[in-house]
């Protein structure tokens, strides 16, 4: 009975109701999306650079280098060339090499150069089709694939440079031999050839590369390799670990900021509820006493009066929860893909994100605490009798 | 069925007033009279248990109101007493249907809804159930204030100044249902009153000064 006149009395008063429930949909919200996009960023951010130890590339900056490499989203620091980067790859402390060369793109798509070994790492085979073996043959990601239409036996000239326009190598045209299957990774977007097939239409005298992804035995390689390759030569070393953890300190500091914001929105929520409830037993409080006099006793008002912030604040939480899913995946359609990031487990409930979701039912609770005891202790004689 | 001894209550202030002894058995009326400011009011909150004397005691349906806790006192007066306020108010979220079977969900007795069609019927607001009070007019506000006050059988019926703000009329009216309904429930009723016209109307009064 408590909990139907709670419900009723916050129907009865719909403005205020809707606008608490506003503030506490927006301040979860916030908070929820929030803690899910830093937390599916930071795991793909990790997913990626896993059996990557150091990145062999030319000078310039190394984030650029470690995003242009492994994220591909920035622009490449430049090329190397191959004789000198060859000592490194075959080090015997080495456990694994990859080499990559960018440049060309097909409608967007960043051409790779590399070798198997790029599959070999990401433990990928063609799903439909077969691996690359001979120069200007293509494996092409799953995104590619539904974007371009290619299939296996389809012919394409890749442009030069990274965007959409731009000299087109028609005297070139790669075949695809093979489509891969869909992993949530970057390798989505892009289409795979033998280095050969970069050196084939660029026809340089030098061969280059642009970066080499480089697997340690050992970690005292991982502990020496980056100081003698930046000291000794004219190439860049960046170890991948390092610069994802600058990275997310530069991205924590815009998050810190929303995150503040947040727990504003969650303050002036709990502050709104107050206001109203306050309000809401002063103007109330004949049918309080009523209440009382009519037999409940003064526990059911101090129920009435928590039941009320209760409801708004689980509703005020589930909404919000469900605006945040709903935000995700918008932001999963319209942005994230651009930046090959794969969001999953959106309905999950991570730890931290029950933990501010009952935070903010606390906080309603507490805001209902001054009401909901000056409701317990109203003088229920004195009420009926200047009513 | 009510029975005072020896009453006095003392305001916060300090001010000591004494009640004269009270007696009212089941189906009687009992008038109490008085101007403004000498207490009625007071009296039927101690005996409402809304209030708790300084001295003396009551008991109703031989229980000693007195000497109950407040919990229990609100579930007692749930039960066994039905009170008309002068000014008829309700829960205004609530249906004037649901807000006369607040009582019996308080306290956890079982009214059906036969007794509720039946006690609205009888006191002309059987169509006005479904509404919510502020969409009633003071009249009808102050008949389902008397349903309500009588929907769970109370052995014990209080009514502070019904008729104050109803015409020669209505005011007849009122007082007749009250008494009727108290007759017919075998409940003692008890009205604190300054409006002269009751007086003609009830054989038993008390007047405070």
């Amino acid at each position: 009975m408590i909990l139907r006149i709670a419900f009723r009395n916050l129907l009865y008063k719909p403005l205020y109701t809707i606008l608490c429930w506003l503030l506490l949909t927006c301040s979860t919200t916030v908070l929820l999306l929030l803690i899910t996009l830093s937390r599916q960023a930071g795991e793909q951010l990790e997913r990626q650079i896993d059996g990557v130890d150091m990145v062999l590339g030319a000078k310039g900056s190394p984030l650029q280098l470690i995003l242009s490499s492994i994220y591909h989203l920035d622009a490449p620091t430049g090329n190397i060339s191959l004789a000198e980067a060859q000592p490194w790859m075959q080090h015997p402390l080495v456990a694994s090499s990859i080499p990559l060369s960018l440049g060309d793109s097909y409608k967007g798509h960043r051409i790779i150069g590399t070798t198997t070994a790029y599959l070999d790492k990401l433990r990928l085979k063609p799903a439909t089709g077969n691996t690359f073996h001979h120069s200007m043959e293509a494996v092409i990601g799953a995104d590619v694939a539904e974007h371009t239409r290619l299939t296996v036996g389809s012919r394409f000239a890749g442009t030069h440079g990274l965007g959409e326009s731009g000299h087109v190598h028609e005297e070139h045209a790669y075949i695809v031999t093979g489509i891969l299957p869909r992993t949530g990774l970057p390798v989505d977007q892009l289409i795979l050839t033998p280095l050969e097939s970069v050196w084939d239409i660029h026809e340089t005298a030098q061969r280059q590369i642009t970066a080499v992804l480089l697997r340690f035995k050992s970690p005292l390689a991982q502990l020496q390799f980056p100081r003698m390759i930046n000291e000794q030569t004219n190439m860049q070393a960046a170890v991948p670990a390092i610069e994802v953890n600058r990275l997310q300190s530069l991205l924590g500091t815009g998050t810190e900021v929303l995150r503040v914001l947040g727990w504003l929105l969650a303050a002036l929520a709990a502050c709104s509820i107050f206001v109203m409830l306050v309000q809401g037993t002063y103007e109330r409080r004949y049918e309080l006493a009523l209440i009382r006099s009519l037999g409940g006793g003064r526990s059911r008002l101090l129920g009435l009066v928590l039941a009320e912030a209760a409801i708004l604040g689980l509703s005020g939480v589930l909404s919000g929860f469900l605006l945040s899913r709903l935000c995700g995946w918008l932001l999963q359609q319209q942005i994230l893909t651009r930046y090959h990031l794969h969001f999953s487990g959106m309905w999950r409930l991570s730890g931290a994100e029950a933990l501010a979701a009952s935070l903010i039912l606390c906080a309603c609770l507490l805001a209902a605490l001054l009401p909901a005891i000056r409701a317990f202790r109203l003088n229920i004689s004195k009420t009926l009798a200047n009513a | 069925m009510l029975h005072t001894n020896n009453l006095a209550y003392t305001y916060p202030g300090g001010e000591l007033l004494r009640f004269p002894d009270m007696e009212c058995a089941g189906s009687q009326t009992l008038l109490i009279t008085g101007a403004s400011g000498t207490g009625k009011t007071t009296l039927l909150h101690l005996v409402a248990g809304l209030l708790r004397p300084s001295h003396g005691t009551i008991r109703v349906a031989e229980t000693a109101l007195h000497s109950l806790r407040t919990a229990a006192m609100d579930t007692f007066r749930g039960q066994h007493i039905g009170i008309v306020y002068q000014q008829p108010h309700f829960i205004a979220s609530l249906s004037i249907q649901e807000n006369l079977l607040l009582t019996g969900r308080l306290v956890k007795k079982a009214v059906s809804l036969e007794r509720l069609y039946d006690m609205a019927a009888r006191l002309g607001i059987r169509d006005l159930l479904h509404k919510k009070p502020a969409q009633l007019s003071l009249g009808e506000q102050q008949r389902a204030a008397i349903a309500r006050a009588l929907m769970p059988s109370p052995q014990l019926l209080l009514a502070d100044e019904p008729t104050a703000s109803l015409d020669d009329q209505n005011c007849a009216a009122v007082a007749g249902l009250l008494a009727e309904q108290a007759r017919e429930q075998h409940a003692a009723l008890l009205i604190v009153t300054h409006d002269n016209r009751l007086k003609q109307l009830f054989a038993h009064h008390i007047a405070l000064s």
